[in-house]
């Protein structure tokens, strides 16, 4: 049963904490939606998460194992962090560039095997990218570079998947089938999953769990009937809203 | 298919440039010539085959291994500092070296047993302490921020270049030698093939087997990180062994400059950007270019031979404005 578990951490950059006493857990099987308004912790969290950050205290634990005891190569086959902007210094081809999300399996010298070439086809298939697989990712618009390193990120086949604003800069057809996409592999594969996201009403349709930050803090857990009201709504975003009964989900409407 | 004729390209024009080499000279002989001396001296003027076997094919091996390890250096390099300027000079490893060279030479080490055994460890060292001081300048908080990398290595270089110049006019006695040893040339006999190439070879190996880390570090450092590289290791590790070669090239032939930025740009021109064929593919065309730029060096003001650093810096410092024209803002919004 994987479980990545964030217990009361404290991190930030420079003299500033930016996540202040956090603590969260993700599940096998579970979506969990991280928002809140601009500035308030959110990719720095999720970069606590992937280890990718000190942290100054409190700790993170893997399926009970501290994770700062996983080497880096071992980790990155656990745990997968897909940041939300990436530098594109080469003109790989996009399924090249697909292809490095099997480096932790192969590490520095294995040859990629046709099993890897498998996984990456089956994942530029499902992400739409199959007709641009030998297309330099330099010649890319923002919207298709997005859909590769998510693409990529995939092929890693980690356990726990953690993804930054994967949806900004796609249009509405590639957001909806991503966000289906990931809610199904959660599903299926058992895997725990982790993305922030600003736009609540995505956040509530996809999530199992959200959590709302504010202010370096974690100001509210748990599903999203739970946690989405107007009221909090009004205290951290300054925003009056009502909420329309979808059958799937409540929509958000802003007054 | 493209792939296999590119390579087959880079190969036969290698081959093509060292025969043209071998064949260059104060008396130019033809490529059948050549290839006579080559494979059957006996069937040659012993004159003739005595100039093209010991004088100029050690020379032309140098030729190939220097020019191999500074365009392989500069893969390295461009690949670790995600910039394609970026070449062994930028990071101090050749002023390094060069100091370390004149220390050694001003300690009269250059007149032992071991050749230029004494004379490369210096350059090494001076080298590996040079990039280990912008490391240490360069690094903030633990982090070491690409762009200060670059700008402690260009300051160091020039501080570097200062007091070699200044140690070189102290003692003017010894100004030809450390000259001569510092400004490129390719004129040499076996032992600096077999001391250059003794370190260099190897180099070149460890380097490539750092092709894949080269690739992913393209796509940032929290990418990097998210693909299980650890990143401080993977780059002191891809510092020193770029280092370690540039080092050796500058101990074997001196400063030369462009050939480690201009090789990986015509290398990714053929082969690709993957850097499993970038490494191999800028140390074909180092050594092409390199061998080139010598053969200039040779005839274009014969009998003078001027310094082969002039050539290429000749050839290389347009090359250098057109990248920095065309290129760097591009580089610069990704």
């Amino acid at each position: 049963m994987t479980q990545l578990e964030a217990r009361d951490i404290t991190c930030g950059y420079g003299k500033d904490d930016v996540v202040r006493g956090a603590s969260l857990d993700v599940n096998a099987g579970e979506v969990l939606c991280l928002s809140g308004p601009n500035g308030s912790g959110k990719t720095t969290l999720l970069r606590a998460l992937a280890r990718q950050l000190p942290l100054r205290s409190g700790g993170i634990t893997l399926d009970g194992t501290d994770v700062g005891r996983f080497s880096p190569a071992e980790f990155s086959r656990h745990v997968a962090l897909a940041p939300q902007y990436e530098r594109r210094d080469w003109p790989f081809a996009v399924e090249a560039a697909v292809l490095l999300g099997r480096t932790p399996h192969r590490g520095w010298l294995l040859p990629f095997s046709q099993a890897d070439h498998d996984i990456v086809h089956q994942h530029l298939q499902e992400l739409g990218l199959l007709s641009l697989r030998a297309r330099p990712i330099t010649e890319l618009s923002g919207g298709e570079w997005r859909r590769v390193i998510l693409a990529r990120t995939l092929a890693q086949q980690s356990h726990v998947l953690l993804f930054d604003e994967p949806t900004s800069g796609l249009d509405l057809k590639h957001r909806t089938s991503f966000l289906t996409q990931i809610r199904q592999l959660a599903n299926e594969r058992q895997l725990a999953i982790v993305f922030t996201l600003l736009d609540l009403n995505e956040a509530i349709r996809f999530c199992d769990r959200l959590a709302i930050l504010s202010t370096c803090r974690v100001a509210a857990a748990g599903t999203p009937q739970e946690v989405v009201t107007p009221e909090l709504i009004k205290r951290i975003y300054d925003v009056d809203i009502r909420l329309i009964d979808d059958k799937a989900a409540p929509l958000i409407v802003t007054r | 298919m493209m792939r296999f004729v590119a390579w087959a390209a880079l190969v036969f024009l290698l081959l093509a440039t060292a025969v043209g080499s071998l064949a260059i000279g104060n008396q130019t002989d033809s490529p059948l010539t050549v290839l006579a001396a080559l494979f059957t001296p006996e069937s040659v003027d012993p004159a003739t085959a005595t100039i093209i076997r010991d004088m100029r094919v050690p020379r032309v091996m140098l030729g190939i291994i220097v020019g191999a390890a500074l365009g392989a250096a500069g893969a390295g390099y461009q690949g670790l500092f995600r910039n394609p300027l970026a070449d062994p000079f930028i990071i101090g490893a050749s002023s390094g070296a060069s100091l370390g060279i004149t220390v050694a030479v001003l300690a009269g080490w250059q007149l032992t047993a071991l050749g230029l055994g004494p004379i490369s460890l210096a350059g090494m060292a001076g080298a590996l302490l040079t990039v280990w001081l912008v490391y240490a300048i360069a690094s903030v908080a633990g982090e070491v921020p690409m762009l200060s990398l670059l700008l402690a290595g260009i300051a160091v270089s020039s501080f570097l270049g200062a007091v070699v110049a200044i140690m070189m006019l102290l003692h003017d006695e010894h100004l030809i030698t450390i000259f001569s040893s510092i400004l490129g040339t390719l004129s040499g006999d076996w032992n600096r093939v077999t001391v250059g190439g003794g370190i260099i070879i190897p180099g070149l190996l460890v380097l490539w087997s750092m092709s894949r880390p080269l690739d992913v570090l393209g796509f940032g450092d929290d990418a990097a990180q998210s693909l299980g590289l650890s990143l401080t290791r993977v780059r002191i590790a891809l510092v020193v062994t770029a280092s370690v070669i540039t080092a050796a090239a500058v101990a074997a032939a001196g400063v030369i400059g462009f050939v480690g930025l201009i090789a990986p740009h015509v290398a990714r021109m053929f082969v690709g950007p993957r850097h499993h064929g970038v490494v191999p593919a800028s140390c074909l065309v180092g050594a092409i270019l390199l061998l080139i730029s010598d053969d200039l060096a040779r005839t274009v003001f014969a009998p003078t031979e001027i310094p082969v650093s002039l050539v290429s810096a000749l050839l290389g410092g347009p090359f250098f404005l057109y990248l920095l024209k065309s290129r760097s803002t591009r580089w610069g919004t990704n």
